[in-house]
Formats: structure tokens, C-alpha cells, sequence
């Protein structure tokens, strides 16, 4: 049994703990720092199924699907959610997109050529 | 000369007719395969030519061919998979997908692909639409059109000290014209409700120009913007609607730079490769800070209010000179939603009706995307104001936020999974004695891509004159439209 000095002195001890702004971004930090380790050393590890065999020459032919030059849906998402929650291509019409294209175009300083891809990218679900 | 048999003569004429089939039939196919788009294309051009090599007849494929396709179709699929789960988390429909996502398609190009996955609601591209729609309809799409976007945010605040109050924090819709191909005008506005209590009753609606320009887009590297700008000095001014801030309020530090100005400036992004890593700049004149009553002193230092029409009705800049400045930075991808911004901005400008007294800023910013789930952001900025009464000052500060979504731990507990931890440490020091720090922590809750739920938990320390709050505790609701 704890005695009543010990368990105030306790309570006491995590008040202050929890009161102080100091460690509590400590412990802020500390837990997004382990989360982050955590997600970027098991990357996808629920959706992606351990190979099965030739590790080696999956990682050469991954290597040569990525020659390509990105695709708009690509730009679109490593663009896009720089900033904020994608957009999904059918919450604006074809014409809205050619605005609103424009429009990040010019705040987020993209590239007019992934620009343009993007656009296509977005205006081909387009909503009517 | 001696006379061929009619059967002999028909065999001489097969074989001819056989040599040339097989002589043509490689240069045939490799017209055909030349012609076909890329991402339709079958694996690469060295497999190509292995294929042609190896010819026990064209149309067999070898043990060691059919693995490797095998193969590299598992890795698309994996791919495919691992990119469809983090655009489910932000478009924040991770609930909805599984049952409506399609099952992928033979010989479509992931990209596509991925995108037909992650959007189960919106009018999903196929690949072949995706390669023929701009065409259709760029055709007749207005060379002129009207769109509204922007946010709202409510908000309910406790204050220590204070009562606890709901208000309308703010409406802030973006108006945008496009008049053709080039011609961009963009006008945002705040609409901000406040009590007129205590000097009558009632209360006023306030509406701020947040900024209006004329956007010229010169060729692919080159924007005209002239009129009233967010001014690139670090990114927070230009990416702080509410539904981009998962804060309800802004770093501290940014009280030492003006978040506005009026002016031209040249813009624009310049592509390193057909990756995505890409330079961007802004170059801008604009008039420049001023003083609110002419001189030099420091407290009368006015960030924003140099707008080229004093409330006499004269046309006049404050002072003679102008304001320069401008940003660089350089945008790293290194895989899908994994990238570095770096970026270094400034500018200069006098600010006392004498012309005599100099404002300069420095400001360096960073963003850091490691997955999906993890975002770490901060700017460090650092100004210098010369002064008649204090000498040169040096408002300065800096802030850093970080934030992790909850999706990255793959628990598939419902809601958790919508739900990202944030945190933001910010501290300013105002040149004149004042130093103020403050710790955020709060979370963000996606209802859906664009409507969030925010809660956070401020305490400041202040040390000097200046002093805010000990602690706040806000809550906010955000939409962007």
C-alpha cells in the first residue's frame, strides 16, 4: 500500500510532468520521431506481400518501369499533396480544372510541362 | 539453259516467297512496336531486341522472358497496392475504396492506374480516356470561365483569462477568371465577424482583400503577376488557407515579415529531368513597408499598409524608394510523396517617409515528406530595421511543425485511421526586448479530404514587455472549396 506522502508526491511529480511545456513537446516529438521510424522502416507493410523469388531481377525491372517520364496521375499526387488533401479529378468539371490548373500553376510555381500533364490527368475524370 | 519443271519452278517461288516473309516480318514488328505508345509498349527496348535474338519463332516466349514478365507484373502490382493505400488516406475515403476500387487492368501504366483506384467517387479515367479525353475536350471548353474556391473555418476558443466563445473565424472564398490561355485574375477575400462591443451593440461584418492580381503567363518558365500579392518570403504566406494550416493560427514569427505587398513580380518553375525535382523563383518590386506616422521610430514600423492611395485620396508611395525581393528553392522528389523544398528568400526596401531607414528580411524555409504520413515543416527568418530612436533592430524567429498520420501505422482501426497527430514549436523575439515561445499540440481529424476537424493546446511562454495569453485551447472546424 502506498503510503499518502508517496502517492501526493506522485501525483504531485505527474502534474508537473504533464504541466510542463518543455517535455511535453519532448514527449510530442519523441512519438511523432518513433511513428515516423516506425512507418518508414516497414514501408506498406499490410499491402505489400513479401516477394516471392528473383528479388534481384524485381528490382531491375521496377528500375525500368520508372524510365518513364512521370504520368499525370503521378505529378498529381507528388505535387498536390505538398501542400493539401488531393483533389479528386471529379469534384470540379473540365473547365473548372483548366482554371484552377492555372491558377496552382502560377502559386505553386509548377512546371508548365507537369502542369499540363496534371490538367489532362484531372480534366479526363472530370465531372460534368 | 536448261528447262525448270513446273513443280521445281513453284518451289524456287515458295522458298523466294518464304526468304522474304521472314526478311520483312523483324522489320515489320519493330515498325509495329515503334509506333506504339510507351505505356503500351511491352517491356523496354533491350527485351525488344533479346526477343528478336533469341528467335525460335517470333511469336514463343522463352522460360526466362516469361519470368521476367512475371516479375515485373508483381512488382506493378505491389507498387500499385503500397500507392493505392496513401492516396486513400488523402483523399480520406479509405473506407469506401475497397469495395469500389476496380481491380486493375492488364497493360495499363501504374500511374493511370493508381489514379483510377484512388478516386472510387469521381468519374474514374480509363487509360484510353485518359490518352484521348483533353483532345475531346479541350475542344470546346470557354476560352473564358469563372471559378470560385477558397475555406471557411468556425471555431471555438477557450482563453485563459477569457471566456470561451464560438465565432466565425473566417470566409475566405478565392474568385478566379480565366480569360484564355494566358490570363489569369485571382482575388481573394476574409470576411471576419466581429462583436462591436464594448463601444456599441450589434456587430460588423469586416471584409479584407487578401490579395487581387493580374497573372500573365509569358512562355513555360516565365509569370507576370502584378497587383496585390502574397509575397514569397518562405511559403507559409502563400500556403496558409485554412484547410492547408493544420493549425488554427499562425507561427508567431510571421509577425516580422510583411505577408503583402503591391507590386509586379515575375515567377515561375523550371523541370530538372522528367522526374519531378523542379527550381522554382519569384522576383517581385513592390512599394515596401512604410512608417504609420513618417518617421523613423520603431514602433511606428507598418508592414502592410503601403498601398499606393493614402486615405486622402493622394497617389503616392510613402516613401521614394521601392521594395525588391524574391524567392528560390529547389523541390527534390525522390519517390512518389517522399521530397525535400529548400528554399532561401528575402527582400529590402526603406520604410520612414525620409527614405533613410532600411527594412531587409532573410528567410529560409524547408518541407519534408517522408510517406504519406509524415510531414515536417519550418521556417527560420531574420530582419534587420534600421531606426531613429533604436538603432538597427532585429525582429527575428523561427518555427517548426511536424505531423504524422495515424493511417502510416496500418492498424485499420476504424476512424483512428483518419485521425494525424501534429505539433508546432514557434518563437519570436520583436528586436525591442520581447521574447515570446509557444508549443502546439493538437490532431486533426479527416472527415473527408477537404473538411477537417481541429483541436489544439497552446501554452506560451513570454518573457518582457509583450505578453499573450499563458494558454489557449481552440478547436476548429475547416472546409475547402
Amino acid at each position: 500500500m502506498v503510503s499518502n506522502d508517496v502517492a501526493m508526491r506522485i501525483s504531485k511529480d505527474s502534474n508537473t510532468f504533464f504541466h510542463t511545456p518543455t517535455k511535453l513537446m519532448c514527449l510530442f516529438t519523441t512519438a511523432i520521431i518513433s511513428a515516423a521510424v516506425v512507418t518508414i522502416s516497414f514501408p506498406a507493410t499490410a499491402q505489400t506481400p513479401a516477394p516471392h523469388s528473383k528479388t534481384k531481377e524485381k528490382v531491375k525491372t521496377t528500375t525500368q518501369v520508372k524510365e518513364d517520364p512521370l504520368s499525370g496521375a503521378e505529378l498529381w499526387t507528388m505535387n498536390c499533396s505538398r501542400c493539401h488533401m488531393i483533389r479528386s479529378p471529379g469534384e470540379f468539371t473540365a473547365a473548372q480544372w483548366q482554371t484552377i490548373l492555372m491558377h496552382m500553376r502560377v502559386r505553386a510555381n509548377l512546371p508548365a510541362a507537369q502542369a499540363r500533364e496534371i490538367q489532362k490527368f484531372l480534366q479526363a475524370g472530370a465531372g460534368k | 539453259m536448261s528447262r525448270a519443271t513446273p513443280t521445281a519452278l513453284i518451289a524456287a517461288m515458295a522458298c523466294a516467297l518464304a526468304a522474304t516473309v521472314l526478311l520483312l516480318n523483324p522489320l515489320a514488328t519493330q515498325a509495329q512496336d515503334t509506333s506504339n505508345p510507351p505505356a503500351q509498349a511491352a517491356p523496354s527496348s533491350s527485351t525488344q531486341a533479346q526477343n528478336i535474338a533469341n528467335s525460335p519463332p517470333p511469336e514463343y516466349v522463352s522460360r526466362a522472358e516469361y519470368d521476367k514478365l512475371k516479375a515485373e507484373h508483381e512488382a506493378m502490382k505491389q507498387e500499385l497496392e503500397a500507392l493505392k493505400a496513401t492516396v486513400q488516406q488523402l483523399t480520406g475515403a479509405a473506407a469506401a475504396v475497397p469495395a469500389a476500387t476496380p481491380a486493375p487492368k492488364e497493360g495499363v501504366s501504374e500511374g493511370k492506374q493508381v489514379a483510377a483506384a484512388t478516386t472510387p467517387e469521381a468519374v474514374t479515367p480509363s487509360p484510353a480516356e485518359a490518352e484521348t479525353a483533353p483532345a475531346e475536350l479541350l475542344g470546346p471548353l470557354a476560352t473564358h470561365a469563372f471559378t470560385i474556391v477558397g475555406d471557411a473555418e468556425v471555431q471555438f476558443g477557450k482563453i485563459s483569462g477569457q471566456h470561451g466563445a464560438f465565432m466565425l473565424a473566417d470566409f475566405a472564398p478565392i474568385f478566379l477568371f480565366r480569360g484564355g490561355d494566358r490570363i489569369l485574375f485571382e482575388a481573394g477575400f476574409d470576411f471576419i465577424l466581429q462583436n462591436n462591443a464594448p463601444d456599441s451593440a450589434g456587430s460588423t461584418t469586416t471584409v479584407n482583400l487578401s490579395f487581387a492580381t493580374l497573372d500573365y503567363l509569358i512562355n513555360d518558365y516565365i509569370t507576370f503577376v502584378g497587383g496585390n500579392m502574397l509575397l514569397p518570403l518562405g511559403t507559409y504566406s502563400e500556403r496558409s488557407a485554412g484547410w492547408l494550416n493544420k493549425f488554427p493560427d499562425a507561427p508567431l514569427p510571421r509577425a516580422v515579415l510583411p505577408s503583402n505587398g503591391v507590386g509586379v513580380q515575375l515567377r515561375g518553375g523550371i523541370p530538372i529531368g522528367d522526374k519531378g525535382p523542379s527550381v522554382t523563383y519569384s522576383a517581385f518590386v513592390i512599394n515596401g513597408p512604410s512608417s504609420v506616422n513618417g518617421s523613423g521610430n520603431a514602433d511606428q514600423l507598418d508592414l502592410g499598409g503601403n498601398v499606393g492611395l493614402t486615405s486622402d485620396g493622394r497617389f503616392a508611395n510613402l516613401h521614394g524608394g521601392a521594395g525588391e525581393g524574391g524567392r528560390v528553392a529547389v523541390f527534390w522528389p525522390w519517390k512518389s510523396q517522399y521530397d525535400l523544398e529548400v528554399g532561401v528568400s528575402g527582400m529590402s526596401s526603406s520604410w520612414d517617409n525620409a527614405g533613410r531607414r532600411q527594412y531587409s528580411a532573410l528567410v529560409a524555409d524547408w518541407a519534408l515528406h517522408l510517406s504519406p504520413y509524415v510531414e515536417v515543416k519550418g521556417e527560420y527568418m531574420n530582419t534587420w530595421v534600421g531606426t531613429d530612436d533604436a538603432g538597427t533592430i532585429t525582429p527575428r524567429g523561427w518555427w517548426i511543425q511536424a505531423g504524422y498520420k495515424f493511417a502510416g501505422l496500418k492498424l485499420d482501426v476504424p476512424y483512428l485511421d483518419k485521425f494525424e497527430l501534429v505539433g508546432r514549436y514557434d518563437r519570436v523575439d520583436d528586436g525591442l526586448g520581447s521574447r515570446t515561445s509557444r508549443g502546439t499540440v493538437g490532431g486533426v481529424y479527416y472527415v473527408t479530404n477537404t473538411l477537417w476537424l481541429e483541436a489544439d493546446y497552446e501554452f506560451t511562454m513570454n518573457h518582457g514587455p509583450v505578453r499573450l495569453p499563458d494558454d489557449s485551447l481552440l478547436f476548429q472546424v475547416s472546409y475547402g472549396f
